[in-house]
């Protein structure tokens, strides 16, 4: 088994575990050990950043919305609140360790036709990433103020089709490339 | 739509996860011969397009946001197990790389959105062909594959409170139920439907015109 399969394998008994405990402190204590390892080790703090802002939003919006309904119930609503922050940020935390460490991609090459789709969507998805990037800072730039909804959801069509063809370009000439070397699909 | 991790309690998401690893090996050796230097490149599109789709939010009136999935073009273009089988390599992609979504919640998400999804738009559309011709299918399809999906995924959500709660009746996972979770997923998604539903017309027309012309 390849390094990088074994630490796919300890991350699942990783989520395994945490999924399983309810005790807020044995979880503090796991988050506070997974970010300091994270850290020692030099994993990527900007990707972390972006993670953690996609991740807040949705455990800011449930922690308010079980807080509110609480309110209603009349039950302790904080003990619920900071188990499920700290099992949200303890699973990320270590899918994160575990990208920032790991292959992700030779972990999941269970065969060569897997590793060919999984390969060719992941990049066709950092190109999109690469694009949406530019195309905002493209519109931002354009614009004195936030434009109007039509106009939003315009752009985002725009941009949309403008991904679709380039992605399409591009992984025909991925593909004519591995058929023209030789590339035998079927394992 | 997709589930984070944290919110399905393991009495849910280890039988699931066994289910959805049968059923994607499944899917992928059916789909394998289907896939060469002519069908794949259209496959990671669509796969990548799908991934878009989920990764940015449509802005709508009253300040929340929704994304459509891109499930039903796949699925109708080259049958549903390579929808469910892309959309599950797209939901693995994000877990992984993004953090969006969940390793958890992984094989709630592929089934609901992939495998629900996929065989919804499919069947579907076929159904709806003889009835109503090629064009209004196609949006029925899309439509119907994210209606179905969101059902679904609300479902798996608001049964948390009652499989998973302390002994005091505290929730462990996901804390609302089905009262609250149907409503609030399903009327949002309508209007994703109707996109999803006009997505998938335009992807399939611009595709298939493609494919014939090659």
């Amino acid at each position: 088994m390849n390094k990088d399969r074994l630490m796919l394998l300890i991350l699942f008994f990783e989520i395994l575990l945490l999924s399983f405990v309810n005790n807020t402190v044995f979880l503090a204590l796991y988050l506070f050990l997974i970010i300091l390892l994270f850290l020692v080790k030099g994993g990527e703090v900007n990707g972390l950043i972006l993670t953690i802002k996609r991740v807040i939003a949705f455990s800011f919006v449930l922690s308010i919305a079980f807080y509110l309904h609480s309110l209603f119930t009349g039950e302790n609503p904080y003990r619920y609140i900071l188990l499920f922050n700290l099992r949200l940020f303890d699973m990320v935390f270590s899918v994160l360790f575990f990208r920032d460490f790991a292959n992700p991609v030779r972990a999941f090459s269970f065969s060569k036709t897997l590793s060919y789709m999984f390969t060719l969507t992941y990049s066709q998805i950092q190109l999109f990433l690469k694009v949406h990037s530019e195309f905002n800072m493209v519109m931002r730039s354009r614009m004195v103020k936030s434009g109007s909804y039509k106009e939003r959801l315009l752009f985002f069509a725009k941009m949309t089709e403008y991904f679709f063809k380039k992605a399409l370009r591009r992984a025909e000439n991925t593909a004519m490339a591995m058929k023209s070397r030789g590339f035998f699909l079927y394992d | 739509m997709h589930i984070p991790d944290g919110m399905i309690s393991p009495k849910m998401y280890i039988p699931l996860h066994i289910v959805n690893a049968g059923l994607v090996v499944y899917g992928f050796k059916k789909i394998q011969r289907k896939i060469d230097e002519k069908t794949l490149p259209y496959i990671a599109s669509l796969s990548a397009l799908s991934f878009v789709l989920m990764f940015l939010q449509v802005p709508l009136p009253g300040g929340t946001s929704v994304h459509g999935v891109g499930v039903a073009p796949l699925a109708i273009i080259f049958g549903p197990w390579t929808g469910f089988v892309s959309i599950s390599i797209v939901l693995l992609v994000q877990a992984i790389f993004m953090g969006v979504g969940g390793i958890t919640s992984f094989s709630v998400n592929a089934l609901c959105i992939g495998f629900f999804g996929s065989f919804t738009a499919y069947y579907t559309y076929l159904l709806m062909k003889k009835i109503t011709g090629e064009k209004p299918a196609l949006f029925i399809a899309g439509f119907f594959a994210i209606i179905v999906a969101a059902f679904f995924i609300a479902l798996s959500l608001g049964i948390q409170p009652v499989i998973a709660h302390s002994q005091d009746g505290q929730p462990l996972y996901f804390p609302f139920g089905l009262k609250t979770t149907i409503p609030v997923l399903l009327v949002p998604h309508i209007f994703v439907g109707i996109g999803e539903g006009l997505l998938t017309l335009l992807i399939y027309t611009f595709v298939k015109k493609r494919l014939h012309n090659e």
